[in-house]
């Protein structure tokens, strides 16, 4: 009984300070960094802000946008509330909106944002420019310009510039947001990927898949630290000991590296794997269409020595399991023959003369 | 015959009656941590607890590292104090002794006060050690220790000196191993004390970043309820361990009855 429970909530402690890593790294992926603007003084003595057209959202509520606060007790941290917007004008195809002193409103988020999430407050403005696939529903107003269905696009938030590259890498300006644009020629942007976002997930597949191997690692070095202790075999034990914390240390150490592309991320959580399959679904249709062999070779190659890597990590995680289980205990080794090896060495000296040891027949 | 099968029917009954109304809150807990009032079945409150964010997990590693201050703090001063009571003879020591007793009778909520006076005048008031160094000095531990050492006979006290054993000799080769099951005792209702602690921090305690596990789930709103279900979860996990891990030791402990011959 007492064997099972030490098995069983060591395990627990291994799985608890796994999900304490990992938790940290899921926090930080699943937040959505947002930029803020602060009100400013018009000139009859109330306050108005300059909010850009995406950042005013349609919702039940009405048009609102989302304003910064900051959270108490268990909500530590910054989270977004939502105030309605009262349109007062549009100033360079922005909105300018009510607004109060002291008050922090969100003007751009890594990722669609909803009222009570928490989110990261990047200091200072900086400029998104990114590399988007694009693929439209239709493409005939724009035959001429582009050939084919998917075009490469890179859009400046900042400055509200888009610049489109079609697959000949030939470049087009366009002053407007790319989706009022289309939408401007009666075309829809069926789905919008980022290069790089793209990019960024299949450098960091593998990674995700040498995590469930380090947590096989560790459960293999916890296995074998119970063999030791049964064996009373010192050195295994502390072999073993020091495995699990290099693992521990490993496991730290890659979850640092990666960094997942957080538009590609579900909205409320990582594990939303339907969201995932179909991101890969618009990814491959995407790139198929652009016909782009190379990227389409690397997402193959990166998908298969992830499976490879998680088939080995299953394996070693069911092997720990296993050992531990199923595996039963060396009996006991004895230690006997070093007595008679230091006897046999005292007879040996006393043959040559060398000591004063007598058998005992002869005292 | 009849009868005691009869008896032995009734018996099993009110044991079997006795164990689910004791587990009824647990189970009940178990059982709401996967409802939600809106989707039904759901996991998202286990997620939310292990995965989505640290400060739960932080928090109990916090909770968990102060418990063990707390514990292995309270055990060398139990320790050192049993074996002063039970086997060194000094004048007043029955006095001391029970004075030892007396304010383990007094409520928690009565030394709330002189403690708080006495960490203010230290400045320790709002840091890991107010909660930690009363603790420590609480007497349950070295009343057990005491009691658990007056039933070893001196004769075996005074071989041991006879071969040579100095005093911290003689406490860590002899008394603690032969009354492990005090000890252990002590370690289990020591840390039971500073792992369900409430009234300390919240009086010695201002920000809530400090607050123990135990503290912090009350201050969950009302619409993460199954966020705090599952927090019960994660806080049974160490008191389970240590039950059923040295239940036979502290069932022992707490009898303190044998004589170690």
């Amino acid at each position: 009984m007492k064997k099972f429970v030490i098995h069983f909530f060591t395990l627990i402690a291994i799985l608890l300070v796994v999900c304490t890593f990992t938790s940290v790294f899921v926090e930080e992926q699943m937040t959505p960094r947002v930029q803020t603007t602060s009100a400013r003084e018009a000139g009859d003595g109330s306050w108005n802000t300059i909010m850009p057209m995406d950042a005013v959202k349609m919702t039940d509520n009405g048009m609102v946008f989302y304003r910064i606060e900051a959270g108490t007790g268990w909500d530590t941290g910054d989270f977004v509330t939502f105030d309605n917007a009262e349109i007062r004008g549009v100033e360079d195809g922005a909105y300018l909106t009510n607004a109060q002193q002291y008050v922090k409103y969100v003007l751009y988020s890594s990722k669609p944002i909803y009222d009570g999430q928490e989110v990261y407050t990047m200091k200072g403005t900086q400029t998104h420019e990114a590399d988007i696939l694009v693929t439209l529903e239709s493409d005939e107003n724009l035959s001429d310009a582009f050939e084919g269905e998917t075009y490469s696009l890179v859009e400046n938030f900042g400055g509200g510039s888009i610049l489109i590259r079609d697959k000949n890498s030939r470049d087009y300006f366009f002053k407007e947001k790319i989706v009022s644009y289309f939408e401007q020629y009666g075309l829809m942007v069926k789905d919008a990927v980022r290069l790089e976002d793209f990019a960024q997930l299949m450098k960091n597949l593998p990674l995700v898949a040498l995590l469930a191997l380090m947590l096989g690692v560790m459960v293999i070095f916890w296995a074998l630290f119970f063999r030791g202790i049964y064996g009373k075999n010192l050195k295994k034990t502390l072999i073993s000991i020091a495995g699990e914390f290099a693992a521990f240390g490993a496991f730290y150490m890659l979850i640092k590296l990666i960094e997942l592309p957080s538009a590609l991320l579900p909205e409320r959580t990582i594990l939303d794997f339907a969201h995932y399959r179909q991101q890969t679904e618009i990814i491959t249709n995407t790139l198929k269409a652009i016909g782009d062999e190379a990227t389409m070779g690397l997402y193959h190659r990166n998908l298969w020595l992830s499976v490879a890597i998680l088939v080995v990590a299953a394996t070693v995680l069911l092997v720990g399991l296993l050992i531990v289980f199923i595996h039963k205990p060396d009996p006991k080794p004895e230690s006997a023959p070093k007595p008679i090896r230091k006897k046999a060495k005292v007879k040996a000296k006393a043959k040559a003369g060398k000591s004063n040891y007598k058998p005992r027949h002869y005292r | 015959m009849k009868r005691k099968l009869v008896f032995k029917i009734f018996g099993f009954m009110v044991a079997a009656i006795l164990v689910v109304v004791s587990a009824m809150p647990f189970i009940y807990v178990f059982t709401q941590s996967f409802v939600d009032g809106r989707t039904g079945f759901t996991a998202l409150g286990y997620y939310d607890v292990f995965l989505a964010s640290p400060q739960y997990l932080n928090r109990f590693w916090s909770s968990l590292g102060l418990c063990l201050a707390i514990v292995s703090g309270q055990i060398v001063i139990s320790v050192m104090g049993g074996y002063g009571f039970a086997k060194c003879k000094f004048r007043g020591r029955q006095v001391l002794f029970f004075a030892l007793m007396m304010i383990m009778i007094l409520p928690l909520q009565v030394t709330l006060v002189p403690n708080y006076i006495v960490l203010d005048e230290m400045g320790l008031l709002d840091t890991y050690w107010a909660l930690v160094l009363p603790a420590i000095f609480a007497p349950l531990g070295t009343f057990i220790m005491t009691q658990s050492f007056k039933s070893v006979p001196d004769s075996i006290i005074e071989a041991a000196k006879l071969d040579g054993a100095s005093l911290p000799q003689l406490i860590m080769r002899v008394m603690v191993p032969m009354n492990m099951s005090g000890v252990v005792c002590t370690i289990l209702l020591s840390f039971l004390d500073g792992w369900n602690m409430v009234e300390q921090p919240i009086t010695y305690i201002k920000e809530f970043a400090r607050y123990p596990i135990s503290v912090a789930l009350a201050y969950a709103p009302p619409s993460k309820a199954i966020i705090q279900l599952v927090c019960c979860i994660l806080v049974i996990i160490p008191p389970m361990f240590l039950f059923t891990f040295f239940n036979k030791e502290l069932i022992e402990g707490i009898t303190l009855a044998d004589v170690k011959e």
